[in-house]
């Protein structure tokens, strides 16, 4: 036995709104068709919902995109107006940086350069320095407790600020 | 004439540190953002200063932004959460945002509808006014359905209701909208 099909707003606003499944669709549709009354009635809601889509959009203030871009940009000290100082320092780290890492370079080149080497890389002695490497020991140096775990924790340090430097250009911050 | 840059594009751009790429998002979506947020806080000032928080809070978390659902959900759901918690710092004894507990008294739906008798134009205005008397949840989904024109899936995303509840929001918010129009708008017609 059919249940009696009973017309309402709701439904009528749920057919116009696509949200009803194929089959409720197809019977309502059906129904529509066979009665005027309830076409007048649908046709009032697609002229309700037809308001609905036009409603204007209210208005901010005038000058609000731009509260909203310096209240941006001043959270942002990369794209802030002494971006050209800014770049000027980031220079100067980046050479500092480099001699940095010269510097402690330098022991393992000095090292590497004391091992006896295979006659064919050995330098023809017109081109050898003057300085005699082997009155270095760089071992001693390197095996004194506080120069290592210096080293190691200078060495720390640059990586984690390179690793900033690279995070804050990508707009990206770690620590809030 | 020119072509429109899709959100996608810009959203790229400004991540990349663009700063032109951030003010066309701020233009392309100030009034969505201010509309929805003044038809939940009812009031301009109040409504600015929520609008330019979602948007500052979106431009910092933008590098987390997926693209797996599009850039208006994403930030009408920042929008939503901002002005949700501006009410509730209000209001904390705040349980509902809708009228849910209120007696949803329905017209007769055999009887003449006043409502039908305004003017189109008068229509349109009354419907505006109408909606600034609902309540923030109610106003929330029919702005989001029928003015922005999103489904409720989105809508679901933005609000975090289920498919369900969002369904019979809208129902209610409908119902709602049209007897604050059938009270408050349709006298005019006896002029």
């Amino acid at each position: 036995m059919d249940t009696p099909f009973i017309l309402t707003d709701d439904m009528l606003w749920d057919l116009s709104d696509g949200l009803l499944t194929e089959v409720e669709k197809t019977r309502l549709e059906g129904y529509l068709a066979e009665h005027p009354a309830a076409q007048r009635q649908f046709q009032a809601i697609l002229n309700e919902k037809k308001h609905l889509t036009k409603l204007h959009l209210e208005v901010p203030r005038t000058d609000f995109s731009q509260q909203v871009m310096a209240a941006w940009v001043a959270e942002q000290p990369h794209l802030s107006t002494q971006s050209s100082s800014s770049k000027g320092r980031d220079w100067i780290f980046w050479a500092l940086l480099l001699a940095l890492g010269l510097v402690f370079s330098l022991p393992f080149w000095l090292v590497s350069s004391v091992a006896p080497s295979p006659e064919i890389y050995q330098i023809p002695p017109e081109y050898a320095l003057d300085f005699d490497f082997s009155q270095v020991n760089i071992s001693d140096w390197v095996s004194i407790g506080w120069v290592r775990n210096m080293s190691i924790l200078l060495l720390a340090y640059m990586s984690l600020m390179i690793l900033d430097k690279y995070l804050l250009l990508r707009n990206v911050r770690l620590l809030g | 004439m020119s072509a429109v840059i899709p959100d996608e594009k810009l959203i790229q751009q400004a991540i990349e540190g663009r700063q032109s790429a951030y003010a066309m998002l701020v233009s392309r979506y100030e009034r969505y953002v201010f509309t929805l947020a003044f038809r939940m806080v009812k009031n301009r000032e109040d409504a600015h200063e929520i609008s330019q928080d979602a948007f500052l809070r979106a431009f910092r978390y933008l590098a987390d932004f997926r693209g797996d659902a599009k850039f208006s959900t994403w930030l009408y759901k920042i929008v939503y959460s901002t002005a949700l918690n501006f009410l509730r710092k209000q209001n904390p004894d705040i349980q509902s945002l809708d009228d849910e507990n209120k007696p949803l008294a329905l017209a007769d739906p055999g009887g003449p509808d006043a409502s039908h008798a305004l003017e189109q134009n008068d229509r349109k205005i009354a419907l505006q006014q109408a909606i600034a008397l609902l309540s923030p949840d109610d106003a929330t989904i029919i702005t989001l359905f029928y003015l922005y024109e999103h489904t409720l899936e989105e809508i679901c995303e933005i609000t975090d209701l289920s498919m369900t509840n969002a369904k019979t929001k809208l129902c209610r918010s409908r119902q709602r909208l049209r007897l604050i129009v059938d009270q408050h708008f349709s006298t005019e017609l006896a002029c």
